[in-house]
């Protein structure tokens, strides 16, 4: 240590100390202060050369090289394996010296031909060694304790002084990552960009790529139907074909391990099964990797990847910022995801969708615009340029069927921000630039960041018009041929009731039975129009519906005995035992309606026996039950019983007619008015058919 | 012998109800277009109007209003006979209109519709 030296020797420590320290205090960053530092060693030791090696990873690199020539600078970093002497001291963490070099196996050619003797030193600093110094000399000298004593101390100030650039090094590197982040948190709260993921995507990677040193970046998805996680584009330094060929599955290498446990991973060399992944991709020249899931809410989508061609190529800090940049990732990832589920949503509603572009718009938080994609502005006949910065209010507004403008609190884009359901509504309108309104089908989701908070919300619309147009003209086309049939079904009945009453000539015999059978020929045309025009109706919301408090024991009573004369036809027993109930909450033409079709059917598919009408009730409801002793309904046919045009086709159904309408309009007419239908049956023994109204 | 009026646009309809009253014992008159039918009814002086709502040019509840303008037809029965289907605003309409009945064709023999012609007669 200084203090033991010399006067002389203490004055050359102190000068050389305090030259480095002025080395030190005005480097700017670290290849500025190689030189200078390695100029006051050569004159503080006397010596020929000098060299500096840094120790990265599991590589010495030489940083500078004073008095041996260029070409040693030209020699690759000196890998751990290859050991020789700048190894032994890094690991020994003490000095050594070599009088002859020529008898010793040093890593250097360049310096084993030009030089005779050396010292090489560690760097330490708190108990670290960052790297090593060397000195030498062309001709033999032995080098004394002394010298190695001064030589250790400068590259132990060396090693403090390269540890602080370091530091600041790191935290300026640091800030701009930092800078980079805040630009990329920018990026993906415009949502606008969100909608460009393919590009934003490839930015997010491309930086990512970029700021960690890396040589390619590539995200995988989970693929639930394949069961594999699967690369998708964009990628960063991937060909189309790697793209393709990497996958793996979930429980497979880096990737697999880093999608099961959600964690991130710092891979510096690589497994034997993470290394097969890669080359199956015709990626073995990836030497290092850091993994990180795509992880929104307590889901994870996939797994981001940075790759390096070099070994250790990724330090502690490095994972700690890749996890910040994919969660960005993750963000935009499930934007995406969200978007494209949205667009698949609507396309169940109609295959007219594929042909016709739909407007997308987006808003902030504060409910103002910031995307309207180019669909939109076909649409509206807006700029987006023009709605940026603007509420939907201020622009396209918003009118409900009526066209009186939504006010701000019923607005349902208002509800998305606030509540985050998702919403869809069919009769509403916005306005065009030129000032007109049109009838739009719009659909709100909100956008949310990676910790599910509400950052926005989208708003597809698409034009409705056309569509409208082409329903009412299906509606008059209904009404019209329903109409049209009606004429001519009434012809025939009217002539065929004058003819079977004699009116032109007595009838009798074969001959009158056959007009018989036309005539109820007739009267199933004349149902089968009615049913259509039905469900027309009811599918349409046309029917209206006027509940009041009504005597349900008093109807069944009334058509009871209407339906009494079908009953006598077929030596069939109607039954009802008429007595007190609670009046019911419903319309009593449609219930009118209910109790002829269930009765009606009852007596329709029953050939010997009864039909029993019974009423009963529970806490809110009155229950009404028509059992028969008919034929019965499979369990199978059950299940479909009250569906549209669902016939039950059995032997015995076949010579009963009918249009399969009659349950489904029933089955409307009763839940319409907040009422439940079910049927108990057993085949060959009868059916019990139920109906519940709620009690006024 | 009643008089009867039967405005109808349809010929088939028309031409089986004509042949019902005529059956059963009417002075049948056939009109075929609303306006039609306002002439037949000044002129003719019918006992009763069978009337049917949807027609071209002049549809039905035109031809009651006109109708009922006409000191010379104001009082003569009209009985509505339509498939237009028993909607209250059409009902309602007709009852405010002062028609004595509203039938549904497809649902009413031909039968029940001389029987509710007799009824609107006699009253």
């Amino acid at each position: 240590m200084p203090g033991e030296e010399s006067g002389d020797n203490l004055k050359i420590v102190l000068d050389t100390w305090y030259a480095i320290s002025k080395i030190i205090a005005q480097a700017k960053d670290l290849p500025s202060l190689w030189e200078p530092l390695f100029k006051v060693v050569l004159k503080a030791l006397n010596v020929d050369a000098g060299t500096l090696m840094t120790l990265e990873g599991d590589y010495l690199v030489r940083r500078v090289a004073i008095g041996m020539g260029e070409e040693i600078m030209k020699e690759p970093p000196i890998h751990q394996s290859q050991g020789g002497v700048s190894w032994s001291v890094v690991k020994s963490r003490q000095p050594k010296i070599i009088t002859d070099l020529a008898k010793e196996k040093i890593a250097s050619k360049v310096l084993a031909k030009t030089m005779h003797s050396l010292v090489t030193v560690p760097m330490m600093v708190r108990d670290q060694t960052l790297g090593v110094m060397s000195v030498f000399t062309r001709k033999e000298r032995n080098f004394d304790q002394k010298d190695v004593n001064l030589f250790a101390s400068i590259a132990n100030q060396a090693a403090v002084a390269i540890a602080s650039i370091r530091s600041a090094e790191l935290l300026e590197e640091n800030r701009r990552r930092l800078a980079e982040l805040e630009a990329l948190n920018e990026l993906s709260k415009s949502i606008s960009t969100l909608f460009d993921f393919e590009e934003t995507l490839f930015s997010i990677v491309g930086l990512m790529t970029r700021t960690l040193r890396s040589d390619m970046g590539v995200l995988v998805l989970y693929d639930h139907q394949l069961k594999l996680l699967r690369a998708v584009k964009p990628a960063f330094g991937l060909n189309d074909a790697q793209i393709k060929d990497f996958r793996t599955r979930p429980d497979e290498g880096v990737t697999g391990q880093s999608f099961c446990k959600g964690i991130p991973i710092r891979l510096n060399r690589l497994d034997g099964e993470t290394q097969q992944v890669l080359r199956r991709a015709g990626l073995s020249e990836v030497k290092s990797i850091l993994a990180a899931p795509l992880k929104v809410k307590s889901q994870t989508l996939g797994v981001i990847h940075v790759f390096s061609k070099n070994e250790n190529n990724f330090h502690e800090d490095d994972l700690r910022l890749f996890m910040i940049l994919s969660s960005q990732a993750a963000v935009v990832v499930n934007s995406s995801k969200m978007l494209r589920e949205i667009e698949e949503e609507r396309k169940k509603d109609s295959a007219l969708l594929a042909s016709i572009g739909e407007g997308v718009l987006a808003i902030d938080r504060g409910g103002k615009i910031i995307m309207l994609n180019p669909a939109g502005e076909q649409i509206t006949g807006f700029l987006e340029e023009e709605l940026l910065g603007q509420t939907i209010k201020e622009t396209l507004g918003l009118w409900d069927k009526d066209e009186k403008q939504i006010a701000d609190q019923d607005s349902p884009i208002a509800k998305v921000l606030t509540e985050g359901k998702k919403v869809t509504l069919s009769e509403i309108y916005l306005r065009k630039r030129d000032g007109t309104l049109f009838p739009a089908y719009i659909s709100v989701a909100a956008t949310r960041d990676a910790d599910d908070k509400i950052i926005g919300a989208i708003v597809v619309f698409r034009d409705i018009t056309h569509e409208l147009e082409v329903e009412q003209m299906k509606q008059e086309l209904i009404s019209i041929a329903t109409h049209e049939l009606r004429t001519p079904i009434t012809g025939i009945k009217g002539y065929l009731d004058m003819i079977l009453a004699g009116d032109a000539g007595p009838v009798s015999g074969e001959l009158k039975e056959m007009l018989e059978e036309i005539t109820r020929i007739n009267q199933r045309l004349a149902d089968l129009v009615d049913d259509l025009l039905n469900v027309g109706r009811l599918e349409q919301g046309r029917i209206e519906f006027k509940p009041v408090a009504m005597d349900i024991a008093q109807l069944i009573d009334e058509v009871v005995k209407e339906l009494q004369i079908q009953a006598k036809e077929k030596n069939l027993e109607l039954r009802f035992e008429k007595h007190e109930m609670e009046k019911v909450k419903a319309d009593p033409e449609r219930t009118r309606q209910i109790l002829i079709n269930l009765i009606g059917n009852a007596i329709k598919y029953t050939e010997h026996g009864s039909v029993t009408v019974t009423l009963g009730k529970n806490e809110h409801e009155v229950i009404v039950a028509v059992e028969d002793t008919g034929i019965g309904i499979s369990r199978e046919a059950q299940k479909n019983l009250f569906e549209k045009f669902y016939r039950v086709k059995t032997e015995k159904t076949r010579q009963i007619t009918g249009t399969g309408l009659g349950l489904w309009i029933t089955k409307q007419l009763v839940e319409k008015q907040g009422g439940k239908i079910w049927v108990e049956s057993q085949e060959g023994k009868g059916s019990t058919f139920s109906f519940s109204l709620p009690m006024a | 012998m009643s008089k009867i009026l039967i405005i109808e646009d349809d010929i088939v309809l028309s031409r089986m109800y004509q042949k019902k009253f005529e059956q059963d014992g009417y002075q049948v008159i056939a009109a075929y277009s609303g306006g039609e039918g306002l002439v037949a009814a000044s002129r003719e002086k019918p006992d009763c109007i069978l009337l049917d709502i949807m027609m071209p040019a002049m549809d039905g509840f035109t031809v009651i209003r006109n109708l009922k303008q006409d000191e010379a037809t104001r009082n003569i029965p009209i009985v509505i006979l339509t498939n237009l289907g028993t909607s209250e605003i059409f009902i309602e309409e007709a009852k405010r209109l002062g028609v004595k009945d509203y039938l549904i064709k497809y649902k009413t023999s031909a039968k029940d519709v001389v029987a509710v012609v007799e009824k609107a007669i006699n009253k």
